[in-house]
């Protein structure tokens, strides 16, 4: 049977009282939760006089007339208010239906049974569609034939004013935002605060400047942008919240054509009104916004926008009154549970538009798993209750029945929670942070009918998806989220204080994030732990592979201890054994392209380390800043790999290529000779196993080294470098060969590698035949070898 | 062998140089005046003057042009070039001297008052001589003690220390110019709106010019041989020596792209000058029909028995129209309608006129005498013999009035509403306060769209075409 949509409002006709009496927003909740239980339909919308009468007796009767006339729809037809029979509510006195009066026109049961709101029976007609969500019509606003006069037709898609009847804090105009008395309040009305959304996460919807705001807020002068940039461009709910099948809006497009741009077959306008589907779109940023339009300034756009969702950046500080711990165990004196908010400082009893506000950065998580979906914005929230043995909510009510009577707090609960025994209880002293106050409320709770109360706990994810700032007061700071103190995988606070032998459990909701922390005990409070995210995710900068750093480092030292360790045995024997001299001869060593190529190659390989030093350990030196270093990076990269091909050109046509090449048949021996040299011969004076001449420059084991450096080391860094870059380029490029959480590590310990080989190879530079001797070859090009003196190996002389 | 290493230092050196420059280039955005200073004249005066036009000569010894730059001034001469002006064939020179307002009215036979401003010693009548190097006042521009006061026809109040003002002259300040504009119409911030004494130290949210900048007035409004630049649309009807923000703003894009949509249709002042009149009231409502009525108190804000009846704002919103920096002027002796008000100076322009913006204006609007047969406002004789505020006969004022003006008067007066605009270009407030998409558009916006010609906002239809 049809469940009548509108049901909250009732007229009753007073002969002495020439007004229409009819609920307001608080009333319609109360009398609705009564009416809704009731089965027939036609006992759902009978009043009854008494009641009603007491109710209206109560209210003033509306003076000024409720519609402005700005307001006042133009285009809807008018029409009587009906009642449940179909009859006109002036002449049965009945109350108003809204199914029967709207229904003349609209198929109101289609929409009942197509509506996102359904379940809400505060969600009526007149509550989304009327101005202020009320019909509150004066005798004078009937024409004869019993419709309601145009003036009166304050009628429209509903307004931010509307949604906000339940959703959070919508405010504009020129009186300043201020947070309503019955902010905290409302916590526990109708089943959910009514500020949910502004409660929950923070988000507020405003046009006007945060720095106009009458809260306290840190640093508010700076803060010269409106609380929801769309709010602030006049872009309101139901621009993105609208009926699934409005024509205006939607594109009913089969994703299956894709040759089809556009389908024209759509629901007339006529047709759309009679039969809207209400159950509403939530419409994604990218369904307006083109992100890769803009975001020029923002390294590797492409991957940014695939991993993040846009309020990561574009709402990355709230500085709305957003809860962190919801605590219903307990009761404060004004009747409301404990609440703890997140990013704010706040006395005992102090208003909330006086408390101070730093705001807080929501924690980024995925949704649904960190491979697939993009991180999000999350505020988690802790809810303490009560519930019964079954696991079923204790209401409030009753728990409030437990600490409060008549008077204030029962004597028992008093003495049980005051420490201080000041006949007052404050926000921290009202905790159940010790079992004999649990037991105490418990043993209350109990005497008022509750079988085995338990306290459950839960911590539910918020996720933040309003109060986005325009791009120009977004900050870019890279570290937000690539470093060690990053947003994604944030430890989160969760509460400062604990309740005994309750571990919350984390709710994950419907298409939440995949929570795969742990919760655990920090000083009284809790936290949330972030589970390392190892083998999910790399963000570079704050994820690390431990065995990719503890190996390259492994190398790195032994390197540096071998090289120490030469040389200090060489400045040892140095004394000892006088160098061996030889009559010289200065001959030019290496040609200009070569030098220009081996200085090239050092200084790009030099800031590639320290560039890449920076991206990969962002709490050390910074010396470009993040966003520079990975473009200087890349840019480095591209000039070394140009450079290496050009020099492998050179070498080809000038067939020097000859000089890298060892020579097989005196492989071997020669290769012993040298390494013979530097563990014995260098400590005792020995002459070089091979002289250098500008035909011969490199040694059988400056062969291997350059072999290997060039041909696997090299060609390994650039190719695991362009595919870290090219998953930023696009995004899911890597998946097949493990993404990121691979290659990045494999490039890491490539980049410990060469700077081994950097180290060992200015080393080397200084056992020539002075210190000094090979650098200054490389800079002026011209180098003393031996003249005459014959070579100690013959092999290695020089052929010509 | 160090060749390769000098060109790399010089490739080097290149490049520094060509980095260096841009980042210069980078910062030239905005032009900040110089900051000037000048010789202390302490030691060139040391004898007490007689009279102030010997401080005039002793000037004129070294400053040989001066007084005949300043005597072609509008400063001096109360009129401006010849223009022509909407609605009246030929050109005209108009000024100060031959317009009507509806504040004072005139100045026609209300000398020795009004002259008080005058740039000038001894404009008490019709008689003034313009050519009398003499007469010209130095020191009411250039003095620093700051107690040099101006009295009757322009005269040094009695006691006047000449001797101190005169060796104390520098460059205008701010009080300087202050004396006048600040105070014009007979008070403090009666007139402008945007200019009062609240700008000698101001805040920066005031005025970011001269709050947080610490700017003079001459500082914008350059001076060329005591020619002063700038236009003010009550005694001006175009702006051929006006100045601009982009004079110094040379680039005023906007980070968001949306607002430098806004630009060819919206004056920079509209969004940066969002109040006026912020710490010291202006008079918006002048009511001269009231006048006269002994029972009523005097008081300065609301009511005085000489002037009429008041109405004061603080901190008011401007009120929006087309202007393409030209106005229509009433001239005296022209026709008018009683039934309707009268714009003395209307602000030209439409929203189909491109060379027209949507600009901010202080309107004052008032009630003042006319003649009822020939339908032509009338300047009253205000001081002196049979003048309104010594005899309060209106029939004798205004006959005196209409004969000085040359114009006709048929003996039978009435009142009728006139409205004058007063674009704004000070008090321009810090970027951070101006006006935000809502002020404008949406359900609580200011502008009246209708009025505009837009019909609806134009947030929905697009900007004109």
């Amino acid at each position: 049977m049809r469940k009548p949509i509108g049901i909250a409002l009732f007229f009753v006709l007073f002969s002495t009282v020439p007004a229409w009496a009819s609920d307001t927003a608080h009333e319609s909740a109360h009398e609705t939760e009564n009416t809704v239980a009731a089965e027939p339909h036609a006992e759902n919308t009978v009043a009854q006089p008494a009641e009603i009468a007491a109710e209206t007796a109560k209210k003033e009767a509306p003076a000024a007339p409720i519609v402005d006339p700005e307001d006042v729809n133009v285009i809807h037809p008018v029409f009587p208010l009906l009642d449940a029979a179909g009859e006109n509510v002036r002449a049965s006195g009945r109350p108003m239906d809204t199914g029967k009066t709207c229904g003349n026109c609209h198929d109101t049961a289609f929409i009942q049974a197509h509506d996102d709101h359904a379940e809400v029976a505060e969600a009526t007609c007149i509550r989304c569609h009327f101005e202020n969500g009320r019909l509150e019509p004066m005798e004078t606003d009937f024409d004869d034939k019993g419709n309601l006069l145009r003036s009166a037709l304050g009628l429209h898609a509903p307004k931010p004013e509307n949604c906000a009847q339940c959703h959070g804090l919508v405010h504009g105009g020129q009186k300043p935002l201020t947070i309503p008395d019955d902010y905290e309040s409302a916590v526990l009305e109708i089943g959910r605060p009514r500020y949910d959304r502004t409660l929950f996460t923070g988000e507020i919807l405003s046009d006007r400047k945060r720095a106009e705001s009458y809260l306290n807020l840190a640093a508010k002068d700076a803060l010269t942008y409106p609380w929801d940039v769309h709010a602030g461009r006049m872009v309101t709910c139901t621009a993105c919240h609208y009926s699934s099948n409005n024509p205006e809006k939607t594109e009913i497009k089969d994703d299956s054509l894709p040759f089809l741009r556009r389908d024209p077959r759509r629901l007339s306008m006529a047709e759309y009104l009679y039969r809207p589907d209400h159950r509403l779109k939530a419409a994604a940023c990218t369904d307006c916004h083109d992100p890769m339009a803009a975001h020029e300034e923002l390294p590797y756009r492409e991957r940014h926008m695939a991993k993040l969702d846009c309020l990561s950046c574009h709402a990355s500080q709230m500085m709305g009154p957003a809860l962190r711990s919801l605590d219903e165990t307990v009761v404060t004196a004004d009747g409301a549970p404990l609440l703890d908010y997140r990013g704010m400082e706040r006395e005992d009893g102090q208003n909330l538009n006086a408390a101070y506000i730093t705001g807080y950065r929501p924690a980024l998580f995925a949704d649904g798993g960190p491979k697939d979906k993009p991180f999000a914005p999350y505020n988690l929230v802790t809810r303490y209750a009560w519930t019964d043995e079954k696991g079923a909510p204790v209401p409030f009510a009753t728990v409030e029945k437990a600490f409060l009577g008549e008077s204030g707090y029962h004597a028992d609960i008093l003495k049980l929670f005051d420490k201080n025994a000041d006949g007052k209880l404050s926000r921290a002293e009202l905790r159940l942070d010790d079992e004999t106050k649990i037991a105490g409320v418990r043993k209350r709770l109990e005497s008022l009918g509750i079988e085995h109360p338990v306290i459950s706990g839960t911590v539910e994810p918020h996720r933040i998806r309003h109060g986005a700032l325009a791009g120009e007061w977004v900050s870019l700071d890279c570290a937000a989220c690539h470093g060690e103190n990053s947003r994604i995988g944030e430890n989160v606070v969760l509460s400062s204080y604990r309740i005994p032998g309750v571990r919350p459990r984390i709710e994950p909701g419907v298409g939440g994030p995949l929570l795969m922390g742990s919760i655990v005990s920090e000083g009284d409070g809790l936290r949330y732990e972030a589970h390392d995210g190892a083998g999910e995710r790399y963000v570079l900068g704050h994820d690390r592979a431990p065995w990719s750093d503890s190996l390259g480092f492994a190398l790195f030292v032994m390197t540096a201890i071998g090289i120490g360790a030469h040389g200090g045995l060489r400045i040892r024997s140095r004394k000892k054994h006088a160098a061996h001299h030889a009559e010289m001869k200065r001959v030019r060593m290496y040609s200009l392209y070569e030098r220009v190529w081996h200085w090239l190659m050092a200084l790009s390989i030099l800031l590639l380390l320290v560039t890449g030093i920076e991206i990969h350990w962002v709490e050390g030196p910074a010396f470009f800043g993040f966003a520079t270093a990975v473009n200087l990076h890349n840019v480095l990269a591209g000039i070394l790999i140009a450079n290496a091909f050009l020099s492998l050109f050179y070498h080809l046509v000038s067939t020097d290529i000859k000089q890298f090449i060892p020579r097989r048949e005196t492989f071997l021996q020669d290769t012993i000779a040298q390494a013979k040299y530097y563990i014995n011969g260098i400590f005792v004076g020995a002459p070089h196993p091979m002289r250098k001449t500008p035909e011969r420059k490199l040694n059988p084991l400056q062969q291997v080294t350059y072999m290997m450096l060039l041909n696997v080391l090299l060609p390994f860094q650039v190719l695991t470098g362009a595919a870290i870059w090219a998953a930023g380029w696009w995004p899911g490029s890597l998946e097949s060969v493990g993404g990121l959480v691979w290659m990045t590590p494999l490039h890491n310990l490539g980049a410990w590698l060469l700077a081994s080989f950097v180290v060992t190879h200015v080393y080397l530079t200084t056992t020539g035949h002075t210190v000094f001797a090979n650098i200054e070859a490389m800079i002026t090009g011209n180098e003393d070898i031996e003249a005459e003196a014959a070579s100690p190996n013959e092999n290695s002389e020089v052929r010509k | 062998m160090r060749k390769p290493l000098t060109k790399t230092s010089r490739v080097l050196a290149g490049m520094l140089v060509f980095l260096a420059f841009s980042a210069l280039v980078h910062a030239e955005e905005v032009q900040r005046p110089e900051s000037r200073s000048h010789l202390d004249h302490g030691a060139f005066f040391e004898k007490a003057f007689t009279s102030p036009g010997e401080v005039t000569k002793a000037c004129l010894k070294c400053h040989e042009e001066a007084a005949r730059d300043v005597m072609k001034t509008d400063h001096f001469q109360w009129l401006g070039h010849p223009v022509e002006i909407e609605g009246h064939e030929g050109k005209h020179r108009i000024g100060k001297k031959n317009l009507i307002n509806n504040f004072c009215i005139g100045i026609e036979g209300n000398w020795p008052s009004c002259t008080k401003c005058h740039a000038g010693y001894g404009w008490a009548d019709e008689n003034f001589d313009f050519k009398k190097e003499e007469n010209v006042d130095c020191l009411v521009c250039h003095e620093r003690t700051g107690d040099y006061r101006k009295g009757k026809s322009g005269l040094p109040k009695e006691g006047t220390d000449l001797l101190a003002s005169a060796k104390s002259v520098g460059f205008p300040r701010r009080e300087n110019c202050g004396v006048c504009h600040f105070f014009g119409g007979g008070g403090l911030g009666v007139k402008h709106g945007d200019l009062d004494n609240s700008l000698e130290n101001s805040s920066a949210d005031n005025d970011v010019h001269m709050g947080r900048e610490k700017f003079y007035c001459v500082d914008c409004h350059k001076t060329v041989k005591h020619d002063i630049q700038g236009t003010a649309y009550s005694v001006s009807v175009n702006a051929d020596d006006g100045i601009g923000c982009t004079d110094c703003h040379k680039n005023v894009a906007h980070r968001d792209k949306r607002i430098n949509t806004h630009l060819s249709a919206v004056a920079c002042q509209t969004c940066h000058i969002p109040n006026f009149a912020n710490q010291v009231p202006t008079k918006m409502d002048w009511d001269w029909s009231k006048a006269g009525d002994d029972s009523r108190p005097d008081n300065v804000h609301e009511y005085l028995k000489i002037k009429g009846e008041f109405k004061y704002e603080q901190s008011v919103i401007p009120e929006y129209a087309w202007f393409n920096m030209r106005t229509g002027r009433y001239l005296v002796g022209d026709k008018m309608n009683p039934d309707e008000p009268t714009v003395l100076n209307r602000p030209l322009g439409s929203i189909r006129d491109k060379t027209a913006k949507i600009w901010p204006f202080k309107v004052h609007r008032g009630k003042q005498p006319y003649d009822k047969v020939n339908k032509m406002f009338i300047p009253p004789l205000t001081a002196g013999e049979g003048g309104f505020w010594w005899e309060f006969d209106w029939a004798k004022a205004l006959e005196i009035g209409a004969k000085r003006a040359g114009i006709p008067y048929s003996g039978q007066y009435g009142f009728a509403p006139t409205v004058m605009y007063w674009p704004l270009s000070h008090m321009v407030t810090p970027k951070e306060k101006a006006l935000g998409c809502t002020d404008c558009h949406g359900k609580d916006g200011r502008m009246d769209w209708k009025t505009l010609g837009y019909g609806v906002d134009p947030m929905r239809t697009g900007g004109r075409k």
